[in-house]
């Protein structure tokens, strides 16, 4: 007996390039090439061949077999180009995939430590309920400083300490000054604390509660020119290369001299003009003449040094303080201050 | 406080052919800043801010002084034209009686004056123009004059009208408590102990000296004799009674700021000059003035290479002196040593070598002290200190990949809301000045105010979840109050996902040996609350608010909250965690359904005691009272079969049966 391949030939080739897609395909594979597929059904039909006729018809068989496998590559090769031309709209929204925020002041307190953290500053975090002492008298401030009265210092209920007077909620970060002297007792001294602060006064522009970052730096040989070095090195950082700073003289007890920092202003480049293309060049509406404030700087007083134990003979140094709802506002245009505290999710969803 | 002063005002004590806005940019550099200028038809407009020490300035003639000296390192010339010393010469014909008494020395300095003849009118049309610049109405030109001498020199200055004083007396005393005065517009005000009065001798208030003048003794148009009358006064005392009674003139500002008791004099002199010539007033009495302790100079000792080692730049000495008495401070040198004789108009601001490094460095100019980075040094920052801000970032970040938003609240809330957790004021540090009843009570948790703001973003935010991290204030008696640091979170969704938080949290931690057990907290509904242990510490409690504290705060559906303290969470928290090598044999996985007859905890202690090849066990499913276990079974020596696995797992159906 004899196998005409002829026919299986002509239905394998139609049944293979008719194969519209890749699992059918495979699935006409295992039909042709399964262990109980066409080719192996046809090596079974072998032994009822002729002997003389076996070898060559086995190679018949065969050489279909090479050319079943070279047309499936071929039209698998065909089969997953189209499937490369598959079609999508891009413009659908993806799939809303949830995250929550974190709040403004989180986000700059990072920015600022790590900014500090280059120049060798630690961060560190000092009492909110404090002592008159630690935040008034041994920053040089007198009993009669307005500022200690009770329009602008929150008072706490509690034991007067013979010494340190009434608790108060620190209303600056400045007290942690003292108390970083305190802990090292020796200088250098490089600090950033950055804390809540208090004061009696809510308006559009004021919370009774509020962030600031200080700065503290003791050394031997300090003198004005590193101050205006890590100010600058500061501003370039957060508000980018191309600020400009300036120290303005200022009045502040725990520093002499004091200076106000301002920087130049973010929105109008420190013109003092911005140009629109609704109207004509109009003045800056966020700064004064081309300059922001960002804060009170200076040269640490003496007699904060010696409320510290630290001889002003030997050593000086110098400190700020900035208000981080300020330079959030500056460099991220975030104004009211007020939403900040107001757990409103229409300002915390935002950030 | 700020002043608005024009610039055609400025030159009549200034040469100078600067520009308004090179005077801007100039002074505000070295001296005052001069916030904005603004051009009116015919002049300039500056406003300017003036610091509590430099009182000196808040006058035109201070601005003057300041602008000269500044404009010169700028190398444009200008000369300070400084006022002359004025006298009265005119010695009365009839000499009208007045008594000024101050026995308990309350002032510092009085100074006073009659003057008759006055002409009342409209002031002419430059004072009004001057007064209206600085936001001060002009009203008459009696009460003008008082106003320009003021913006003028410095010192806030007072007219009473000579003949509605009556008995011709001026006694200065506190006031007695109860006490009542009706001021020159119009309010009336109940007095403490702690304020200054004037008193005509009588009993009778007639003004509320350095602060507002009263409207019995004030002039009106019948006004035909007036007492010209400035007083030094003590500036706490001024400070309490304006903040007290929310009086806040700009006599009231300046006057709290101490100015020296030597600009009274000045003060009063230019206006007697400024009476006569524009209300053709002639001197009427003596000049009377009371002055008992005059300051005594003051002198500073500083040395050149002291002043160069601060301000890091070496100034030559010539320089320095000549900033120094361009400002008026006398100079006597001696080598490299210098005494520097304060002016009285500086005498309050200067008290030691660091004021005056301050002027010299600012006149010499910021701008021109180079910038250099501080030398590095290294620091070490205490190691607890550390680990509580980089888990803050750590955990924050956390929360808000779960979609938690960071909510931060004041530190302090209202008796109102601790109320409705039914909490005990007493149990609070509170602020004793409070300006909001909304603030007054310092924080113990900080779930009340994560709820408040749950139920204040309303219904629009149905699955809201809120954190905070921040200190509460426990109240110790006779000590500072203890701040901690806490974690608190809130969710609507359920107890278990509450749980299912905490857990992850965990994990995120890497801390591995921790439990929950029953706990008993007042906030949470008693069977649907529990503490998370860790190791042997209750690192905190979170539950479902109970429906008591839910009904107070109107959440119309379950909240689930909790609080954790954050040194205690951190405490095991690990960066990686603790590493076991995997197991490489063939585990078998099975399911298993078992009616829910036992706590779970219970059923899990039961299959692992019952199966010593089970090494993972998880909850896959609940159905009515029926739970689908997930099991795992393991050997750490070989492939381990199924037919072993069913072995163990039908023991855990009978042990569980």
């Amino acid at each position: 007996m004899e196998i005409d391949l002829t026919e299986e030939k002509q239905k394998t080739t139609n049944i293979i390039l008719s194969s519209s897609s890749l699992s059918k395909l495979i699935q006409t594979e295992t039909e042709l090439l399964g262990r109980n597929g066409l080719i192996n059904s046809l090596l079974k039909q072998l032994k009822t061949v002729d002997s003389e006729k076996r070898k060559t018809m086995g190679m018949k068989i065969n050489s279909f077999k090479q050319e079943i496998i070279t047309l499936i590559l071929k039209q698998k090769k065909i089969l997953s180009q189209t499937k490369n031309n598959e079609k999508t709209d891009i413009t659908l929204p993806g799939e809303s995939i949830l995250t929550g925020t974190l709040h403004p002041i989180t986000i700059a307190i990072a920015e600022i430590s790590l900014i500090f953290s280059k120049l060798g500053f630690i961060r560190m975090s000092y009492p909110e309920v404090e002592w008159e002492y630690l935040a008034f008298d041994a920053l040089n401030m007198p009993k009669t400083h307005p500022a200690r009265d009770d329009f602008e210092t929150t008072f706490v209920n509690g034991n007067q300490h013979e010494k340190y007077g009434k608790m108060i909620l620190t209303p600056h970060t400045s007290s942690g000054q003292i108390r970083e002297m305190w802990r090292l007792k020796k200088p250098p001294i490089r600090m950033i604390n950055i804390g809540k602060c208090y004061r009696p006064n809510w308006d559009a522009t004021h919370t009774p509660m509020f962030h600031q970052f200080e700065g503290l730096y003791v050394d031997t040989d300090v003198n004005i020119t590193h101050l205006k070095g890590a100010l600058d090195f500061f501003s370039k950082e957060y508000f980018g290369e191309a600020t400009q700073t300036r120290l303005r003289p200022h009045h502040f007890q725990f520093t002499e001299p004091s200076f106000e920092v301002d920087i130049s202003c973010t929105m109008c480049k420190g013109t003092g003009f911005v140009e629109t293309s609704r109207d004509p060049v109009q003045k800056c509406k966020i700064c004064k003449s081309g300059w922001l404030e960002l804060g009170g700087t200076g040269i640490v007083h003496p007699n904060v040094l010696k409320s510290g134990n630290i001889d002003p003979n030997t050593y000086s140094g110098w400190a700020f303080g900035f208000g981080i709802e300020r330079v959030i506002m500056m460099k991220y245009g975030v104004d009211d201050i007020r939403n900040y505290y107001s757990g409103d999710m229409r300002f915390l969803s935002q950030f | 406080m700020n002043i608005k002063i024009l610039h055609s005002w400025l030159l009549e004590f200034l040469e100078t052919k600067a520009t308004p806005y090179e005077i801007q940019q100039y002074v505000s550099l070295c001296g005052p800043s001069i916030e904005n200028v603004e051009q009116t038809s015919d002049d300039w407009v500056y406003d300017i801010e003036i610091t509590s020490n430099r009182i000196d300035t808040v006058s035109v003639v201070g601005i003057a002084r300041e602008t000269a000296t500044i404009l010169n390192r700028f190398h444009i010339p200008a000369v300070f034209k400084k006022p002359n010393q004025l006298i009265n010469q005119e010695t009365p014909k009839n000499t009208l009686p007045l008594i000024l008494r101050d026995d308990k020395q309350l002032t510092k300095r009085l100074m006073a004056v009659v003057m008759d003849t006055v002409e009342l009118g409209k002031s002419p049309d430059f004072i009004q123009k001057r007064l209206e610049t600085a936001g001060i109405r002009s009203i008459n030109n009696l009460v003008d004059i008082t106003n320009y001498v003021m913006l003028e020199i410095g010192h806030p200055t007072h007219v009473f009208d000579y003949d509605r004083i009556k008995t011709n007396t001026l006694v200065i005393r506190n006031a007695k408590k109860g006490e009542k005065i009706t001021t020159l517009d119009g309010k009336a005000y109940e007095l403490f102990e702690t304020d200054i009065i004037i008193d005509d001798g009588t009993g009778r208030i007639i003004d509320f000296p350095g602060i507002m003048g009263a409207a019995n003794s004030v002039v009106t148009n019948d006004t035909k004799r007036i007492v010209f009358f400035i007083e030094s006064n003590n500036p706490q005392a001024i400070r309490k009674s304006s903040m007290t009674h929310g009086i806040r003139t700009m006599a009231a500002s300046i006057n709290e700021k101490n100015p020296h008791p030597d600009l009274v004099k000045e003060a009063l002199f230019r206006g007697i000059a400024l009476f006569k010539s524009h209300v053709k007033a002639k001197t009427a009495s003596t000049v009377f003035d009371i002055y008992p302790h005059v300051p005594p100079a003051k002198k500073i000792q500083i040395d050149i290479p002291f002043i160069h080692k601060k301000i890091g730049v070496p100034i030559e000495k010539k320089q320095i002196i000549s900033i120094l008495t361009d400002l008026e401070f006398s100079i006597f040198e001696t080598k490299d040593q210098l005494e520097v004789s304060v002016p009285t108009f500086r005498y309050f601001d200067i008290f030691e070598k660091e004021d005056i490094i301050e002027e010299i460095a600012r006149i010499y100019g910021y701008h021109n002290i180079p910038s250099q980075l501080p030398p590095l040094v290294y620091i070490k920052q205490p190691s607890d200190i550390e680990a509580v801000f980089y888990y803050q970032n750590v955990i924050k970040t956390f929360f808000k990949h779960q979609i938690f938003y960071e909510a931060m609240n004041y530190s302090a809330y209202s008796l109102l809301l601790l109320e409705k957790f039914n909490m005990d004021e007493s149990g609070h540090i509170h602020i004793t000045n409070s300006i909001s009843e909304d603030i007054k009570y310092l924080r113990i948790s900080l779930i009340p105010s994560l709820l408040k703001n749950i139920k204040d973003n309303g219904g629009g935010f149905s699955n809201l979840k809120l954190f905070e991290i921040a200190k509460t204030y426990i109240p110790k008696s006779g000590e500072f109050p203890e701040e901690n640091f806490k974690l608190s979170f809130a969710t609507r969704q359920s107890f278990l996902y509450f749980k299912g938080i905490v857990e992850t949290l965990l994990k995120e931690l890497h801390i591995d040996i921790f439990s929950f057990t029953p706990s008993f907290h007042p906030f949470f509904a008693k069977n649907v609350q529990a503490n998370l242990v860790i190791g042997n510490t209750i690192v905190g409690v979170f539950g479902k608010i109970e429906s008591q504290i839910a009904n107070n705060l109107e959440l119309n559906s379950p909240v689930f909250s909790g609080e954790f303290d954050f040194i205690k969470l951190i405490e095991k928290a690990r960066l990686m965690p603790i590493y076991k090598p995997y197991n490489p044999y063939a585990a078998i996985q099975l399911d298993l359904t078992i009616p829910l007859n036992k706590p779970y905890s219970k059923i899990v202690q039961i299959a692992k005691e019952s199966a010593p090849h089970l090494t993972q066990i998880a909850l896959k499913d609940t159905y009515k009272d029926n739970i689908t276990l997930h099991l795992v079974f393991s050997s750490q020596k070989r492939n381990y079969t199924e037919k072993e696995a069913l072995i163990e797992l039908e023991s855990i159906r009978s042990k569980l049966a």
